[in-house]
Formats: structure tokens, sequence, C-alpha cells
């Protein structure tokens, strides 16, 4: 141990400018926090996201350049290493450069960012949250530079061979969005298979690259390393893209079964063809014979519970399956008092409490938690030249669907300049400007539990602004207040632990209204609501007995 | 048990071999030197034995033990110094001293000291900072200083203006009177060699083809210098042992590799009846080029 204890302290004095560095940047990524959670601060919001970005990408970037840095202290590649004929095994190395990595790369930033999460008051699961979102800048960094820096033999090999994996991504990922909508596309899989394969990618990828890690410090062999380094690569490639079981019914359920499917038994979900809606702006396209509505009656759906609809697929009576895409979230909408708006592209908040969003891995229905439910529709579109298919029931329906459950997590007051707590969750608005449109341009600093990695991107696009008029005012009461789903969701960003957020809401000022703002922001309040996932359900349809 | 075995080791490049089935055994205490030209495997060879390249066929043995298994608890009494190594060039000599100090239990800091002050290596000076000579030393002294049991050189003088050299063989000379070592040196510089070693090994292209002590190659090789002063002369089927055979006018010279007052006089009067036969010692050096100019073949019948 005192051996690997010299070794690891030859590597901080090796690597003290990069530390300093990595420690400045991190420090600077706080000092902004601080000034932007002051209601004084100047700087625009969306400069400021920016900015908290670009800071991001540098970190990622000399994360980088230290893990290299730090492992390339001893080369591993080749066979003009110092360390390899000195009395120092591959086993004490890897210690010693574990030390290094942890002390580095993944303790400064949580030992740097303590003081300001306790200075927020988190308690003891915000500071695991936190510490969880902060350490996944480490994270990638490591991820990406660990295989590399042990497969070269110095910094030149590094960069180049980094440089070429890197552009490698990119067209990866470039390619994927052409051919299949991109890696975070799920519409054709379920939510329980979308993510076995996100645990098999992340997972796979650790696993990947400890293994490489491992063999690497232990044997030298740099061509086996790199021949499985390939190879694991490949493999996760193709389970990402193509793994075909779903494996997260092995995860311990969360509710009695019985229960679950007590509640899946009471929905009932009709279906019938409809009229093409297009979206406010679109070309109006009039009747269009290649689409079905799928029509999901919520009333037997319990108070603050929905169905997520993950697919459907279309047959046809001689059993022939139907290519279909389901329709994207804007272009969905629902009938809650009978007319016919594009409710996902303005939201009406003198409408009842209910909202129909895309989520991973569907399109989300939330029964109402006071009234009548409204129903749930979901266009499907016909693809592939496919034509609708005559005569009763010429069409069967098979749905995947899945029930949450849903609660309001947290929910505070919002006051330009106020700061909430709220248990883990809390708000500083950083500026709030009303424009001459009516435009409100809140952002602000939020902290609240991560879920991590996709759980959590999949917990924001959960997270919704909700404004029923008597319990919640996002301006003022007076004016009829739309929210902009795309800004509802915000530009989000994770920096230290801290999640920031920002809303673009727009206001529709009444008629006679004008110039009448109020008192701006004063009675706004953020809910969060927090979705769970009890269970996944299929069930068959007929379709309509006539066209 | 030699410190140093390597038996039929072969090692490849892909296509290129380059070491083939070599062997050879360096005894306990002794300093062997490989010599041969570039690309002949010496350092092949020498990497091989600390690890730092696998063999593709035969093994080499450190201290009894396998090279691929060779333990911390072996490299604490291997010394290697190598032109090629990396070496963490950011550390002074001084902190680059500390750093070696703690791996090795036979550290000898009055040894250190005494070789710091002898080496007159500037303690404060990063070792990037050092030319070529100062920088060996400070490797060398790394090493020196644990007293190895096994030491090995590549190409140590490689590149060193002649009182570099001149310190580092004396420094090597020096402690190797306080100790009981065995050292492996692949180096170009014969007169250095001459001084360290004991033995020699010649290679080419892989091989091994010769291996003896240099007291005896000294012993036996003559360059044998015959005045024909007109007399006849028979240049057909000469012995094999005589190599770089050449005849300028009168004058014959050649050298013997068997030299033998009593045996190589006579085969010279019975060719040359009437010529003043006369033979004189040589250098490691001039056997070597002696050896590798007349070929690789003429060479291991000379052996």
């Amino acid at each position: 141990m005192k051996l690997t204890w010299h070794i690891f302290l030859k590597d901080l004095r090796q690597v003290r400018g990069l530390v300093a560095l990595w420690v400045a940047l991190i420090m600077v990524g706080f000092v902004i926090l601080a000034l932007v959670s002051s209601v004084a601060w100047p700087f625009s919001a969306l400069r400021f996201n920016a900015l908290i970005i670009v800071l991001l990408y540098i970190e990622v970037f000399v994360g980088i350049l230290l893990t290299a840095a730090i492992i390339q202290g001893d080369p591993l590649a080749g066979t003009r290493s110092f360390w390899i004929t000195r009395p120092i095994s591959g086993g004490r190395l890897l210690g010693a450069k574990s030390l290094g990595l942890m002390g580095v790369i993944y303790l400064v930033p949580v030992l740097a960012g303590l003081p300001w999460w306790l200075a927020f008051g988190f308690g003891p699961e915000g500071l695991m949250h936190a510490a969880q979102q902060t350490l996944q800048v480490s994270l990638i960094a490591t991820l990406f530079a660990l295989p590399l820096a042990v497969l070269t033999e110095d910094a030149d090999r590094f960069v180049r061979w980094a440089l070429t994996v890197g552009i490698g991504l990119i067209v990866l990922l470039v390619l994927l969005n052409a051919t299949r909508g991109g890696l975070g596309t799920v519409d054709s899989v379920s939510v329980g298979l979308w993510r076995t394969r996100m645990f098999l990618r992340e997972w796979g990828l650790i696993a990947a690259v400890a293994g490489v890690v491992l063999h690497q410090f232990l044997t030298r062999r740099t061509g086996r390393s790199t021949a499985w380094t390939v190879a694991s690569a490949g493999v996760i490639l193709a389970a990402y893209l193509w793994w075909p079981y779903d494996l997260s019914s092995w995860w311990p359920p969360k509710e009695p079964p019985h229960r679950v499917a007590a509640e899946a038994a009471a929905i009932d979900i009709r279906w019938r063809e409809g009229k093409w809606q297009p979206a406010v702006g679109a070309i109006l396209r009039g009747q269009a014979a290649d689409e079905f509505v799928l029509v999901g009656d919520l009333r037997g759906v319990p108070a603050g519970c929905g169905v997520v609809v993950e697919r459907v697929t279309l047959t046809t009576a001689d059993g022939r399956e139907l290519p279909t895409t389901t329709m994207p979230a804007r272009t969905a909408w629902l009938y809650p008092d009978g007319r016919r708006e594009n409710l996902t592209e303005y939201y009406d908040i003198n409408a009842r409490r209910f909202w129909l969003q895309k989520t991973i891995g569907g399109v989300l229905g939330l029964a109402a938690t006071d009234g009548p439910a409204p129903a749930l529709e979901i266009a499907l579109r016909l693809t592939g030249g496919a034509k609708k298919p005559v005569g009763a029931p010429a069409v069967r329906a098979d749905v995947r669907f899945a029930l949450v459950r849903c609660a309001v997590d947290a929910e505070l007051p919002l006051r330009s300049g106020a700061r909430a707590a709220l248990r883990d969750f809390a708000v500083n608005i950083s500026a709030s400007e009303m424009d001459r449109d009516g435009r409100a341009l809140v952002s602000w600093v939020e902290r609240r539990p991560a879920e991590g990695g996709r759980a959590r991107r999949d917990a924001i696009g959960s997270y919704r602004w909700i404004k029923p008029i008597d319990s919640y005012c996002l301006i003022d009461r007076r004016h009829q207040m739309l929210l902009n789903p795309q800004g509802g969701l915000g530009n989000e960003s994770v920096f230290n632990g801290v999640c920031l957020l920002q809303f673009e809401m727009v206001q529709s000022v009444a008629e006679g209204a004008q110039g009448d703002k109020g008192d701006g922001i004063e009675n706004m309040r953020l809910v969060k609501v927090a979705y769970e996932n009890v269970g996944t359900f299929n069930r068959m349809f007929n379709g309509p007995s006539s066209p | 048990m030699n410190p140093i075995e390597i038996r039929q080791l072969t090692r490849r490049y892909g296509r290129l071999e380059a070491v083939h089935e070599l062997s050879l055994d360096v005894p306990a205490g002794s300093v062997c030197a490989l010599l041969g030209p570039n690309g002949a495997g010496k350092t092949t060879t020498l990497k091989v034995l600390l690890n730092l390249l696998p063999p593709t066929r035969g093994e080499a043995r450190m201290l009894g033990v396998d090279s691929r298994k060779l333990s911390p608890r072996e490299l604490q009494q291997i010394g290697y110094v190598s032109e090629s190594q990396q070496q963490p060039d950011w550390m002074t000599v001084r902190q680059f001293l500390d750093y070696c100090r703690p791996f090795y239990p036979t550290w000898d800091p009055a040894l250190e000291k005494t070789l710091l002050a002898r080496f007159e290596l500037p303690p404060d000076r990063k070792l990037k900072h050092l030319s070529r000579g100062m920088r060996v030393k400070a490797i060398l002294l790394s090493v020196l200083a644990f007293r190895p049991k096994v030491l090995v050189l590549d190409e140590p003088f490689s590149g060193l203006d002649p009182v570099v050299r001149e310190d580092v063989t004396s420094g090597l000379l020096e402690t190797a009177q306080a100790g009981d070592w065995t050292v492996l040196l692949a180096s170009h510089d014969i007169e250095e060699v001459e001084r360290l070693a004991d033995r020699v090994a010649l290679l080419d292209t892989g091989r091994v083809w010769l291996d003896e002590t240099v007291e005896s190659l000294l012993k036996r090789f003559r360059r044998v210098e015959v005045d024909l002063q007109e007399g006849p002369a028979q240049t057909n089927a000469l012995p094999g042992t005589w190599l770089k055979f050449e005849r300028a006018g009168n004058r014959v010279t050649f050298v013997d590799s068997r030299y033998d007052r009593e045996a190589t006089e006579p085969a010279c009067r019975a060719r040359f009846p009437e010529a003043a036969v006369t033979a004189r010692p040589m250098t490691l050096r001039e056997i070597y080029i002696a050896l590798a100019r007349s070929g690789r073949k003429s060479g291991e019948a000379a052996a």
C-alpha cells in the first residue's frame, strides 16, 4: 500500500497542472451558478445556459486529458515504459492509477461541490443525487479516455486515436439518426425492452472498459486488449440495436402484481379510424386514407394514474402486419370537451387537469385528478405504401401499454429572485423578463434528485407545468396562459449536481387586457410530477365493424 | 543455475524473425557483451529477457525465473539501462532518485551519494534538461544504487562523448568491485566492452555464432604478417581458421583465429617457404571486425 501511495503521489505531482485546471473549471462553474442565482445578474438566461454547456464540454475535455495523463504517466502499451523494468507489478500500478482517478477525477469535483450543496440545504439523499449528477461528467471522460489511454503508448497516439474514435462515434450517431431515428428512438420497442437495452449498453460499456483496463494492466498484451475492445464495442452496439428480450421483469416490481392487473383491466380502449389533424401551421391535409386513431377511455383509470401506450401493431384479418408509424408528440391531439384542438402545441389552461405528451417509449395519457377523465387518442399512419384494408373487422390492433402512477412530488411558489426549498427541491429564479409580445422568459437553477442517466431524461420529460386556474397560477389569473411544450420541457443541463432548466412560457394576453401585465410571475407555482411505471400490458382490439 | 539463461529463443515481428533459436548462458559474476551489427537481435533479446516483449518460442530466464513471470521480487535485483527507455523526464534528478528508492530494499544511500558526486549530476535539474550523457549517468545511478544482482545494459555508451563514456565505465567498474554481479551488455562500443566484459557473444541475424571468454579470444586470435621476400607463395586451400587473408605485393596478412605458434608458423612456411612470419596480438575490436568482415560462415568455422 505504501508503494501504491508512493506511485499515486508521483502521478499527482506529474499532473498537477491539469488538476489545477480541472479544479479551476469546477470552481468557475460554481461561481457562475452563484452569480446566476442572484437576482441582479444581468446575463440572459439563454446565454448563461450556453456558457454552462460550453463549460461542461470543457470539463469533459479536460477530464479526458487528465485521465490520459494519469494513465500514461506509466504507459502500458509499448516496450519503452520505465515502470515495466522496475519492481512495480501491474496490480500495484492499477491500484495507484485507480487512486489517482478516483481522487482527482471523481473525488475532487464532489469535494468542490460539497460546500455549494450544503449551502443549499441538501439532505443526504440530495447530496447523493448531486454527486451522481456531477460524476456523470467524470464518468463520460473516463469511459472514453481509459481504453484509449491503456492501449496507446504516448500522448501523440492517444490524441490521434481519441480524434479518430470521437469522429467515428459522431459518424455512427449521424448514421443511426439517418437510418433509425437516433439512439434515443424507441418508438418501435416497448419500454421494458428499451430499458433492457439501456441497461445492456451502459453496464456493457462499463464492463468492457473495466475488462480492457484490467487485462492491459495485468498482462500488457496490447494486441489482445485492442481486439477485446473492438469486439466489445461491436457486441454492445449490436445488443443496443437488436437485443430482443425484455429483461425488465427481472427487476423487482414496485407494486403488487394483482393490484396492477386489476387497474389495467379497468382500462377500456376502443379504436376507430380517424382523420388526420395537422399541427398548427401545417398544410391542411383533410381526410387521410392511411390513418387510424386509437381511442383510450381512461374512466377506469384511478385518479392520478395514466397509461403510456408504448406500441400499437395493426394487423389485417389475414394476420398480415401493417407497417405503421406512431405519431410524434406534437401531432397528438385529444378532445377534452368535444373540440378538436391540437393541445400539444398549445395547452389550454382552462381545460381540465390532464395532459398528453410523448414520453420515452410512447404516448402518455393521464387520468384527471378531478372531473371526468378525458379520452386518449393516438394516431397511426400507415407507412411503406400500405393501403387501408376495407371490410369488417378489417384491422386488429395489438396495443402494448404501461400503467403509470403519477404524483405531485413537489410544489412551490416561484418568485423572481426568490429562493424556495421544499425537501430536496429548490428553485432560484435567476432572471425573468417580459417582452413586448407577452413572452415570459424565466430561467432558474433547480436542485432536485436526479434519477441518473437515461431515467433522468425520462423523468425530465415527465415534468410539466400545470395551471388549473384555481390551484396554480403561472403568471396571472386574469390572463390566459399558454405553455409552449418545447419551452415547457426546457433546455436542460446538469452542472455540478445542479440541474439547470430554462422554461419559456408564452402568454396569450386576453382581449382587453393589453398592457395589464399585473404582478408578472408573482403568482406562479412550479409543480413537479413524478411518474412511476408500475406495469406493462398487452391488449388486442378488433377494428370497427365499418370503415 | 546461471543468472541468465536463454534457450532456443525465437522472437518474430510479424514475418521478420529478429531472434532465431538463440541460446546463451551467462554465468554468475561474469560480464557478457552481446556484439553484432545493427539488426542482429541484441536489443530484442534483452527486451525478451526483461519481459518487455514475449518470446515467440523458447524461453529466457532471469535469476531462475521465466522472463514472462518476472515479479517485483526478481526485478528488485535486476537493473536495466537502455538508450530507448522512457524516463520520467519531468522529474529532477533528486525527485527521480527519491521516486526509485522505496522500490528497492537493497538501496544503498551511501553509494547513491558517492555516485551522485562521482557523476557530477545536478540534483535539482530535470531529467529532460540534462544532456544525453548526464541522463545516462542519472539512469545508471538509479540502477547501481540498489546493487543489482543482474545488470542489463542496452547500448549504454551510445552517443556519449569520450569523457562521459569514461565516467560511466569507471562508475561501473568501481561498483563492480564492491559487489558480485552478472552483467549482460549490448553495445557497439568495443573499447568499453573490452574494458568491462570478460565474455562476448557475437550475434548476427538473430543467431549466436560465437560465445567465448574475452581472455580466450585474445589468446587465440593473432594478426599474422608474412614477408614473402620474392619466394614462392601458395595461396590456395588456406586453412579455415585464417581470416581476412590479404596480399599486397610481397606482403601477406591474415588473422589466425586459432593461433598456436607451434602450428601456425610451420603452416605458413609450408605455403611461403622463404617468408618471415610475425604474429601480433589483436584487440577485441580488431577481432570483431575480422570476424564480421569475413562473413558468418567463415566466422563460425573460425569459432
